[in-house]
């Protein structure tokens, strides 16, 4: 290009900000602007120029999955609320009045356990009211036994499910849906069996049927509990 | 006329995402993105490309609203190159003969937009390029609307209007060279 014909400059730079420069001569003509100040200051004299009439174009509002996509690659976080999970202060009101009871039943249990497989840990959950609703028990070989205490009733379209809480910024890990008949005994993963310890937090959320649509809590807390070593 | 949000507020929003303040963006947005919308529905036809130039755009203003020089140009103009060249690279990428013409958007867009200049149009605008293409004889008009509006390269005027490559060419640059002219560029 034979750039230093003023009036050719003056040209490409009119073109390209109108848009009829296309092709190979847009992408060398877009390289050039790269280096060279005097190019881009007569595109910004022409896109100053020609650009007010861009207010005649109609106005119509764009679709909401724009605004969404353009957050997500700009990397804004989103403004959510904190996960109930992560709440401490819950837990530690709850810690006493749990502890307590899973200490009574505990003693109860100890009076009528089966010495051949005596679990090595145990939580009762409660609710609101401290009321013991579920009872969870496991082996040292990571065998969970979980139990609906009598009178732990949801809706039909409900289910129960509970979560292990491995605390920090770590999300839940489903420990699977609480049987309101009988009880359920599910093997500990193998991954988790590090986060099964002593003052571990356990939690029954209330779900649609069939557990969790998205494998982390959607419904409330309804029963909390606190893992204790057994013996 | 679609008018622009005011100049002040514009630049003042610009200077606040220019430090990544995520609010000011937020509401630049929602002052500006129908009308870089509305522009890129018009050039590209195409509902999903539209799209796609208003988030490009955006994500381009938030990267780059540093750049934004208040003392060259109206906030909106900078704005407008943004998101028209953007329109330009995907019209140029997309086949015309593949893409599918939305009947109904092309309708309700051509209703919106009215090609001829502002004082045949009656509208009320004495900004300068609106006055200048006014002044212009009506082949270079018709062909520098067409390329600003619809971003028809040389070619696709020709074939657009039934005129020789070379005939448009000339219309294109006789025009341009009058508006330098008129705008006293």
């Amino acid at each position: 290009m034979k750039l230093d014909n003023p009036e050719l400059k003056e040209m490409l730079a009119a073109e390209y900000a109108l848009g009829t420069l296309h092709g190979r001569a847009r992408q060398r003509f877009q390289r050039l602007l790269q280096t060279r100040a005097d190019l881009r200051e007569r595109v910004a004299a022409w896109e100053d120029h020609l650009n007010p009439l861009g207010e005649r174009f109609a106005r119509v509002a764009p679709p909401r999955e724009a605004w969404t996509a353009i957050r997500q690659e700009i990397g804004w976080r989103r403004k959510t609320v904190e996960p109930w999970w992560s709440r401490v202060a819950v837990w530690r009101a709850l810690t006493l009045a749990s502890s307590a009871m899973a200490m009574a039943l505990f003693i109860y249990m100890g009076a009528m356990r089966d010495p051949a497989a005596p679990p090595d840990f145990i939580a009762v959950l409660t609710d609101a009211n401290a009321r013991p609703t579920v009872l969870v028990t496991a082996t040292g070989a990571g065998e969970v036994r979980i139990e609906a205490l009598g009178g732990t009733r949801v809706a039909n379209d409900r289910s129960l499910e509970l979560w292990l809480l491995p605390g920090g910024e770590r999300p839940p890990v489903s420990l699977g849906l609480v049987p309101l008949e009988r009880s359920l005994t599910v093997s500990l993963p193998e991954n988790l069996r590090p986060a099964w310890t002593e003052g571990v937090a356990l939690a029954v959320s209330l779900e649609p049927a069939g557990g969790s649509p998205t494998g982390q809590p959607t419904g409330p807390v309804l029963y909390q509990g606190r893992l204790l070593l057994r013996g | 006329l679609q008018n622009y949000p005011p100049i002040i507020e514009l630049q003042h929003l610009l200077s606040r995402t220019a430090r990544q303040d995520q609010d000011a963006f937020e509401k630049l947005y929602r002052l500006t993105s129908h009308h870089l919308h509305g522009l890129a529905l018009h050039m590209l036809r195409d509902a999903d490309l539209a799209r796609d130039v208003v988030q490009d755009a955006y994500v381009s203003i938030w990267r780059n609203a540093g750049e934004y020089d208040p003392g060259k140009s109206a906030p909106m103009t900078w704005m407008v190159s943004i998101a028209r060249y953007r329109a330009l690279d995907l019209l140029r990428k997309a086949q015309p003969m593949v893409r599918v013409e939305d009947a109904e958007l092309l309708d309700y867009l051509d209703q919106a937009q009215d090609d001829r200049p502002a004082q045949a149009a009656g509208i009320d605008d004495c900004s300068a390029i609106q006055t200048c293409i006014g002044k212009l004889p009506s082949a270079q008009r018709q062909s520098i609307m067409l390329a600003y509006f619809r971003g028809l390269t040389h070619s696709e005027l020709a074939s657009h209007l039934r005129q020789p490559l070379g005939t448009v060419k000339s219309w294109v640059r006789q025009g341009l060279l009058q508006l330098k002219d008129c705008l006293g560029a």
